[in-house]
């Protein structure tokens, strides 16, 4: 399992020399997407217990994990969990003072900011 | 070399005269509004393909379709100023909102430049939907006027066309000149363009404000046909339906996207033109695109249909 | 007279100074050689002069104005090109169109938004000196191929190629002949020279194959972990013990 995690940071910097190497990267790729999207789909299962199932409903979530993808930085897991708390602060608190339909402005507005700023987010390397 | 050069003339002429007397030959006024369609699509989508051609993935074209909507729906209903002074007007705003965003953005890694576009988005969605006061909220503009003097589908037909025309003119001879070679070197090694003298970020604020002017100026008159503007309207799914237009077209071609704009316009309309289904459609398109035709429809020339047809004879 | 000068340039990147005051003099036509082990310095020292870093301190002062923190597309507007040690081209472009582009400021035709829609005549005079520099360069044969499709040294050819099109008044060249062979090196080089006599051009040369360097350069500098520990005429710095233990060996 741990070797997976190597090839893939392999991978990310310099895909053909990693294939040279040995490293299959189809089936790494795979992995990394089949995983994710798995996680996604759960995600998605207990969303849908709360709320509305339609084929849309992915919409807004996946603007939310944008954002805190680039919040916690590309490339980090603990970065995600920073970043999601973080958005759901700033989500209520915003929500809170300017009414949800702005907060959601917000939250952009944050993340074209966090972009200009520090491109690598909290915990991201480059 | 002069004959093929008349060949193309007479053909772009016949074209000409051909779509200029469609409402003649055609009675249907689905017809006709298809036609509106497919015009201002065709425009939103060389100006989106001027923008990939020097490399910039930009997700963010609703919004400023939507920004120049809405400032002509609302100087046209809270100001009552006639449609040819704001259409000029949405135009320039969209125009300088590109100016102040191009100047912090362009010059963002690619990626990061084009979240920041969707981004945009969503922020200016927010705001046409919280400030119901200005911008109407969720239920947006209504009862914009049509330009004075043209009250018809066919007379709005006309407009749109030429719209269209003077468009694609100004983008096809831009992208076929010096400038569009300059874009092309943004798109492939922009350091190697900037160490040989060229200002980079200059050139990738002209294009940006020039193709968002374009696309203010398509969203003012798409304003005044529909009658009615509402944020729902300039989503991300907006944006994305552009890019397939220029996916299909081939990346790089103004030519290209226009294509991809007629061709998917049609194609979404005649099967089925609603909701997810078009989703649908759009979808197996832009994926059979790019695994079959990476190219798009621009890269279709001769030596495909040759080597096709070579395939073929063997076989 | 002195075109180009470096005085104490230093570029520390977090904790590690990667050029260490270093002095540097370049002449009117003179061929300059900068040499040294990987990871001396020189693409860095290169990297500065041409604006993509500013240095950390010191001065870089072009015919007696200071350009330090110029931005790249202003100094190669003044006359100061320079070629990447990585094969660096527009790919999927032809050759003529990538020389073209080469030359596009400096005949002054800005963003080329007039020459969409007027025919102008410095459009035919960049195309003129492009036909030029592709003869000058022996790139008859391959004027409408698309760069990627080029053999590795005639792609190292075409970014010399762009460079000049340019019409630089200093040449900076990071490892022009890396990969060639000697007959290909050696064409390379008389095409340098040619360019010094005729345009006047100076150049200044990153390179590792010796016998470019010591037959070419009029003056060599060595560098070695950022500091400069060596220059002079190809026979001293042959001779010079520092060097040989530093970077040629015996």
């Amino acid at each position: 399992m741990c070797e997976v995690n190597y090839m893939h940071y392999a991978i990310e910097q310099d895909s053909e020399t990693s294939s040279l190497f040995g490293v299959n990267i189809n089936r790494v790729n795979s992995i990394a997407f089949g995983i994710g999207c798995a996680l996604a789909g759960l995600a998605g299962a207990l969303m849908g217990s709360i709320f509305v199932v339609n084929p849309a409903m992915g919409f807004h979530p996946l603007l939310n994990a944008f954002t805190i993808v680039i919040l916690g930085g590309l490339g980090s897991i603990v970065g995600c969990v920073l970043g999601g708390f973080t958005l759901g602060m700033i989500e209520s608190i915003a929500g809170l003072l300017l009414g949800t339909e702005l907060a959601s402005g917000i939250i952009f507005a944050t993340l074209i900011l966090i972009i200009i700023v520090k491109p690598t987010g909290f915990m991201g390397h480059d | 070399m002069i004959k093929f050069k008349i060949r193309q003339l007479l053909l772009v002429f016949v074209a000409l005269v051909g779509v200029f007397t469609i409402p003649l030959w055609i009675e249907n006024l689905y017809v006709i509004h298809l036609s509106i369609m497919v015009c201002l699509n065709v425009v939103f989508a060389i100006s989106l393909a001027l923008i990939l051609k020097m490399g910039n993935l930009s997700l963010g074209h609703a919004a400023y379709i939507g920004a120049g909507a809405y400032t002509s729906s609302m100087l046209a209903v809270k100001v009552g100023l006639p449609f040819w002074l704001t259409f000029y007007i949405a135009g320039i705003a969209s125009g300088l909102i590109a100016f102040f965003i191009g100047r912090i953005t362009l010059g963002l890694r690619g990626i990061y430049f084009t979240i920041t576009t969707f981004g945009l988005t969503e922020v200016f969605r927010s705001i046409w939907i919280a400030f119901r006061g200005t911008f109407g909220g969720p239920s947006g503009i209504m009862n914009i006027p049509p330009p004075p003097g043209i009250e018809t589908k066919v007379q709005f037909y006309y407009l749109a066309l030429i719209f269209m025309l003077i468009s694609f003119f100004v983008f096809y001879r831009l992208s076929k000149s010096s400038f569009g070679l300059l874009c092309d070197g943004l798109r492939f090694n922009w350091l190697l363009e900037e160490c040989v003298g060229v200002d980079t970020s200059r050139m990738k604020t002209i294009v940006f404000v020039i193709a968002c002017t374009f696309a203010g100026l398509g969203g003012s008159i798409l304003a005044h046909y529909l009658g009615h503007i509402s944020p729902s309207i300039f989503t991300m799914f907006l944006s994305t339906e552009i890019i397939v237009y220029c996916a299909i077209g081939g990346l790089g071609s103004i030519l290209g996207g226009a294509a991809g704009a007629v061709f998917m316009t049609v194609l979404g309309e005649m099967l089925f033109g609603v909701g997810f289904f078009r989703s649908l459609i759009f979808g197996i398109f832009l994926i059979g695109v790019i695994i079959i035709l990476p190219g798009g429809l621009a890269s279709i020339n001769w030596n495909m249909i040759g080597r096709l047809m070579q395939k073929r004879r063997i076989a | 007279m002195v075109l180009l000068e470096l005085d104490k340039i230093t570029k520390v990147f977090g904790g590690l100074a990667a050029v260490r005051d270093f002095d540097l003099k370049l002449e009117k036509g003179m061929l300059s050689g900068l040499i040294g082990p990987n990871g001396a310095g020189k693409t860095t020292i290169f990297n500065m002069i041409s604006g993509i870093i500013p240095p950390t301190n010191g001065d870089i002062f072009f015919k007696g104005n200071q350009i330090s923190g110029c931005k790249p597309h202003e100094l190669a507007r003044r006359g100061i090109v320079r070629t990447f040690q990585i094969s660096t081209l527009f790919s999927d472009l032809t050759v003529f169109q990538n020389i073209v582009l080469g030359g596009h400021n400096s005949k002054g035709l800005g963003s080329g938004f007039l020459d969409s829609f007027f025919s102008l005549k410095k459009r035919d005079e960049l195309e003129q000196s492009t036909l030029e520099v592709i003869e000058l360069m022996g790139l008859n044969d391959w004027k409408d191929e698309l760069a990627r499709n080029l053999p590795h040294g005639l792609q190292r050819i075409l970014e010399i190629a762009i460079a000049v099109n340019a019409k630089p008044v200093v040449l900076l060249l990071d490892e022009p002949v890396a990969g060639m062979n000697w007959e290909e090196a050696t064409r390379v080089m008389e095409i340098i020279n040619l360019l010094r006599r005729k345009e006047g051009i100076s150049v200044l040369l990153v390179e590792h194959n010796m016998r470019v360097v010591m037959d070419y350069c009029d003056r060599i500098t060595v560098l070695s972990y950022g500091k400069k520990i060596a220059e002079g005429h190809p026979s001293e710095i042959k001779e010079d013990k520092q060097v040989i233990e530093a970077y040629l060996g015996t």
